[in-house]
Order: structure tokens, then sequence, then C-alpha cells
């Protein structure tokens, strides 16, 4: 028995010629997390169903892509996240402390070209491999605002995160990959090894150096307050 | 004036323009100044514009369209599951198990002006603990390993749940898990291929108050089917449904990656043997 005639609602109809202008958008997407067309394929279409099923939530006026792209998120970490374990392995890469010392200046160089103004070719053309190293939230939030070009405020209503988880992750994972462009570019000769051991030393003992200056106010603080 | 260390911090939102004015005029003015933060940021800006270049993707194959539309066919805006009528008759029938979402007191985080948790806070946290694929600190296949593993540990005593003989459901295992400031027990349990988890956590008196405030639930957004001759209320949040069902004072609460129309299913035949 049905209690409603099976018509495409005006609601329907509306979903199906705003939503679908973003089908390329979102196989691009698709396509970049999931890393096969089948996959991505399958991604979208649930994406699309589940969209419309709970189109009398989305508020008209806000962003129908910000919020298409947020339903394929979870769908694909519900769906794929056992395939993303195998790239777990690569996830202590990135838990690191990364970011606290800064890049040196002669790593720097060997990414960029000799205006310092793109990065060289050949370190550019790495870029990909060196993106699928990165764990999936990393990757992702890299993909959203560089890719899709989402805001801070987008992506973390798509990932559904705080705005600063967004901004730390983005901070980290760019970090990620400029290291290991570095050691692409290593690998090439671009930049020898001992300079940029060289350069490590020494961010280590300007961070260590802080940490000292750090104790030391701790110190300076509480015989103040002691005083 | 900002050093190297705060602003390298800051250089990945400013070349995104994520910055607050101020920060982003004191990022500015260390920039003018400071050659290597200078070539830092040319390094990011480079990375960000080449990242978008290399990273194109190829259109749409052209039959995903029409495969995309051929699966919306029959589908209603705001009909979450299929076929479409299972759904829309809602009796209020009380079962001898109720099922609930409510509001929840007693955490140390994310409190309202009133001084309560939110339902959705709270079904938040249990998605989260779906989400988060803790590894079981107890991992057996049979479940009262498990309930007398948690004695003792949660505060109040873990029941195992009996579901339908299909789809089969296996227990896998279980840890320790916190709802809001609440102990929880999580369980975890295969279907099809598919993860389920179950979080229990006792229910505080004002649960009970929710309950009779159809009104207030309603404003929290909670769903009411009847489903195999059971009322079943439910939350969704994120793509999840979030069903929650109250016995003795204890709420279970369930978040899996089985669609709704399964889900529901499982979760209005489940019992709860005393």
């Amino acid at each position: 028995m049905r209690l409603f005639a099976p018509s495409k609602s005006q609601r329907q109809q509306e979903f199906e010629t705003e939503a679908l202008q973003y089908l390329d958008v979102l196989y691009a997407h698709a396509l970049r997390l999931t890393r096969s067309p089948s996959d991505a394929e399958d991604l979208v279409q649930d994406t699309f169903v589940r969209a419309l099923r709970f189109y009398d939530r989305f508020e008209r006026g806000s962003n129908l892509k910000a919020w298409l792209l947020r339903i394929q998120f979870n769908g694909f970490v519900n769906r794929y996240r056992r395939h993303v374990k195998e790239h777990q392995a690569s996830e202590t890469l990135t838990q690191e402390p990364a970011g606290e010392a800064t890049l040196g200046r002669e790593a720097l160089r060997s990414l960029l070209d000799p205006q310092a103004i793109a990065l060289a070719p050949v370190v550019a053309k790495e870029i990909e491999a060196a993106l699928a190293q990165l764990p999936e939230e990393h990757r992702a939030v890299v993909i959203l605002a560089d890719v899709e070009e989402l805001s801070y405020k987008e992506i973390a209503e798509v990932i559904g995160c705080p705005i600063g988880t967004v901004m730390s992750r983005l901070h980290r994972a760019r970090r990620a990959l400029q290291e290991l462009l570095v050691e692409h570019a290593a690998s090439l000769g671009l930049v020898s090894a001992a300079k940029l051991a060289a350069e490590k030393t020494e961010a280590a003992t300007v961070e260590s150096a802080a940490a000292e200056k750090t104790v030391s106010l701790a110190n300076y603080r509480r015989h103040r307050s002691r005083g | 004036m900002m050093d190297c260390r705060v602003v390298q911090k800051h250089l990945s939102a400013y070349v995104d323009g994520e910055l607050d004015p101020s920060r982003m005029l004191e990022v500015e003015q260390h920039l003018g100044v400071c050659n290597d933060c200078e070539l830092a940021r040319s390094c990011l800006g480079a990375l960000r514009r080449e990242v978008k270049v290399r990273l194109v993707a190829p259109p749409a194959p052209p039959h995903l369209r029409q495969r995309v539309q051929r699966a919306m066919r029959g589908i209603e805006v705001g009909d979450s599951s299929a076929p479409n009528h299972t759904w829309s008759v809602v009796l209020s029938v009380a079962a001898s198990v109720l099922l609930v979402a409510g509001s929840l007191v007693g955490t140390d985080r994310r409190i309202d002006s009133a001084g309560m948790v939110t339902p959705l806070d709270i079904v938040k946290d249990v998605v989260d603990r779906h989400k988060d694929e803790l590894p079981a600190e107890i991992a057996t296949k049979e479940p009262q390993r498990a309930t007398s593993w948690f004695r003792d540990k949660v505060g109040f005593r873990v029941r195992t749940v009996e579901f339908p003989t299909e789809p089969k459901v296996h227990f896998t295992g279980a840890r320790m898990s916190q709802v809001g400031a609440q102990q929880a027990a999580k369980l975890y349990y295969d279907v099809d291929e598919s993860r389920l988890t179950l979080v229990m956590f006792k229910a505080p008196p004002p649960l009970t108050e929710a309950l009779s405030d159809s009104r207030g639930l309603e404003r929290f957004g909670v769903h009411r089917v009847r489903v195999s001759g059971r009322e079943v209320t439910y939350h969704t949040l994120q793509g999840y449904t979030v069903p929650m069902l109250q016995d003795n004072g204890i709420v279970y609460a369930f978040a899996g990656d089985l669609d709704q129309t399964s889900l529901l299913h499982l979760v209005a035949t489940a019992r709860i043997p005393h």
C-alpha cells in the first residue's frame, strides 16, 4: 500500500536542478578521496540519494556545495574507513609535533624556482604523490581549502570539527607536504642533505632555547607571584 | 612585534586570507622586514596554487548523471527511508521498552544557559564514539564475557542486547567510554560487514521529564516512527541515524554504518533480556 502517489514534488525537482550542477565537483572530490573511479561513482550516487532525503533540512540560502560535500565526506568516512586504515601507517608522519620548528632557508629554496615565485616544476610534479602520503584527515582539508576553495568555516562544517582544528590541520598538512617535497628535492640533488641537516640542528637549538625561555619566564612569574 | 615562530604558525591561515584583520596586519608588517618569513610565505602561496593546478580532476563520466537520476527516482524529500510508507504512520504506543532521546545533565562541557547538555550534544558524542573506532579493550565474540568485564567499571550493570536472527549481528568486543561526563559502556558489533556501535550510559532524571514533553522533543529534531510494531525514537546528525532506547534508567544509543532502514529495524526488534 502506498500512501502517496510517486509523483515528483516541486522540492524534489528543485533539488535535482540545483544539486546536479555540482555533479562534477562531487565526482572530482570523490575521486580524490577514494582514488578509484568506480568507488567515486558509488560514493557520488550515495551522496545524491542521501542529500535528497535530507533536503528538507537544508537551509535555503546557505551553501549547497558545502552541504553536499559534507554529506559526501561523511559517506566516505563511513564506507571507506576500512580502506583508509591502510594509509594510517603514515599517520605518524604528521602526528609528530610538526609545525613548531620552521623549515629552513635552504629547504624552502629547494622547493622554489629561481624567481622564488612558483614551485620548481620537478617539485610540483611530486605534489600528488606527496598528498597521497598524508593521512586522510590532512589530505581532506588541503583538498577542501585549495581545490574546492572553501572557507575555513565551510570546511569545519564539511568535516564536522571546530574552525581551530581546520586551521591547525591545514598548517600541519601543508607543513608535512613541504617536508615530503623537500625530501624529494634532496633526492634529486636540488639541495644537499648536509645543508638540510645543518639547518635542522640549528632549528632544534633555537627550539630548545625558546623552550628554556618559556621555562625561565614561568620561573620569573612564579617568583613574582611569591614576591 | 610577532616573532618568526608565531608568524610561521599563522602563515597558512594568512595565505588563505583567514586571519582576523589585526593579526593579518601584524603578520604583514613582519613579512615586510623578515626575509625568511617572506620566503616561507612565497613557498606556501606557491604550494597552494600548485595543489589546485595539479589536482584538476576529470569531469564526471556522462553515464553518472543518468545513474544518479535513476537512483533518486522514488525517493521523497524528507523521507529518510524506502519504501516510504513504512515510516509515515506514527502511533503513540507505549512499548515495554521505551525508545527515547532526551535532555541529559551532568557534564563539564558544552553546558547551555540552563545548565543542561542538549540532546544534540549527547547524540554528537554517540556519533563521535562510533566514528573514533578505538580498539576494543576486551575483544571477544561472547557478550557475556564483556558484560562481566564491565562489572564495577561503569557504575551500572551492563546487559547484553539480543538482536533478531536476521540479519546476523556479531558481537566483536567492548571498551570503556564516555558520553557527556557520564561513564559509558561501548559495545561493538558487525552487521553484514557494517560496523554497529552501541553506547550505554545512565539516564539522568531529567530524561524522564523530557519524555513527557513531546513538543520539547520535536524542537530538538527527534523523530518517531513505527517499525515492526514498535515505536522508535531517533535523532539524525551528520548523516547518522541514532536511535536511543531506555530501559531501567539506562540509555542504549546506537550508531552504525548500516542504512537507516536496516538500523531502525534492527533496534526496533532488539530485546534487552532481564
